[in-house]
């Protein structure tokens, strides 16, 4: 009985999850749409000015985020893979947008807790499906990342 | 004996699988939600009317005759009495004068109500982004007398009133003019309206203008 405990204790600090945590959510700003007949982007790097191009305008610039990546081995590596591309939730009657890349470290080192701070900016694009425009709201990306580590 | 054995060979069993385990290289999935708002839309305010004060007015029953007020969008020029051979563009509409001459027609300000310009405000726009202000090329003031003589305003026109400030140059396309205008670091601009009012150049019946206020509906357009 003595034995077990130990193996046991080995298998939950082995399955224990990682997680990630919003520090600064990622947003694109606001911006205006004027027209669907050409694809614009906006870009939101790590650092400096956002800009963008084609019908897309900005009103009020946005940042890149910022996550926490928690609950993994001390003093380990960890690769950050982005899938690409995600394009944003459907909207009835609405076009779309498409994050087409995504600006972010491939690597990470944890520190003495086990964390690690992942930045990302990226880059937006117009995705026409509907021809009927962008409402005035909010659309959402879910930007699924994988994370290996050893 | 075999106890200690079995102990050995269990232990040597637990170290090499988490050796294993710990080589292995394992990868999750996490989701990160990314925004972006849309707002298309400009907030475009009329702050002030175009109105040219109490004015006494007498129109001229030839075609080609009419008198008029000129009031300027640049608040720093004042109103004053339409010179018909000074300024034939204050009354020119698609490359042709209304009038080229006064007759007996007459207009003049009484000074009794002070004139104002049409001031309008635009924001919530994007930040140093070019915009399009569309006018009409006329506007015709009138009254629910039919019979009664209208008044016209030619040469409607623009001036910046916040920074940079100047003159809004409005090209005039079939009926209508339009300027393209950049907003500010704020996302808006200011500007004001000016024209000038003519009596009516052509009228059949009677040159006599009712004691009465003449309006008419200017429809301004912001736009991306």
């Amino acid at each position: 009985m003595t034995k077990i405990v130990p193996f046991l204790l080995l298998c939950w600090s082995f399955w224990t999850e990682a997680a990630l945590e919003e520090v600064i959510k990622f947003h694109f700003g606001d911006i205006a749409v004027t027209s669907t007949a050409v694809v614009s982007t906006v870009t939101v790097p790590l650092s400096g000015p956002s800009w963008s191009d084609g019908a897309i305008h900005i009103i009020k610039p946005g940042q890149a985020g910022l996550y926490r990546l928690t609950e993994f081995v001390p003093f380990r590596y960890i690769n950050i893979t982005p899938m690409m591309p995600q394009v944003s939730d459907p909207i009835t009657t609405s076009d779309g947008f498409e994050l087409v890349s995504v600006d972010m470290p491939s690597q990470l080192s944890t520190d003495s807790n086990g964390t690690a701070m992942l930045p990302i900016g990226g880059v937006l694009r117009t995705r026409t499906t509907t021809g009927e425009g962008y409402f005035n709201t909010t659309y959402h990306i879910y930007l699924t990342i994988t994370i290996e580590y050893e | 004996m075999n106890t200690n054995n079995f102990s050995r060979k269990a232990g040597v069993a637990v170290a090499l699988s988490a050796a294993l385990l710990s080589m292995q290289v394992s990868a999750e999935t996490a989701s990160a939600d990314i925004s972006v708002t849309v707002n298309n839309a400009i907030t475009f305010v009329k702050n002030t009317d175009l109105n040219f004060g109490d004015v006494r007015a007498r129109a001229s029953l030839p075609a080609g005759e009419c008198s008029g007020l000129y009031l300027p969008a640049n608040p720093a020029s004042p109103l004053r009495v339409v010179d018909l051979a000074g300024d034939t563009d204050l009354v020119n509409t698609g490359g042709t004068d209304v009038c080229t001459g006064e007759g007996d027609a007459v207009m003049t300000s009484l000074g009794t109500t002070p004139a104002t310009r049409a001031g309008f405000t635009v924001s919530g726009a994007a930040t140093f982004t070019d915009l399009t202000i569309t006018i009409p090329e006329t506007v015709t003031l009138n009254n629910p007398n039919p019979t009664a003589p209208d008044f016209v305003l030619t040469y409607i026109h623009g001036y910046r009133t916040s920074a940079p400030t100047g003159d809004v140059s409005f090209a005039i396309a079939a009926t209508e003019g339009v300027a393209t205008v950049t907003t500010d670091g704020t996302g808006g601009f200011t500007f004001n309206l000016g024209g000038a009012l003519v009596t009516q150049p052509a009228i059949a019946t009677t040159a006599v203008y009712d004691d009465t206020t003449y309006t008419g509906s200017m429809i301004v357009e912001v736009a991306y």
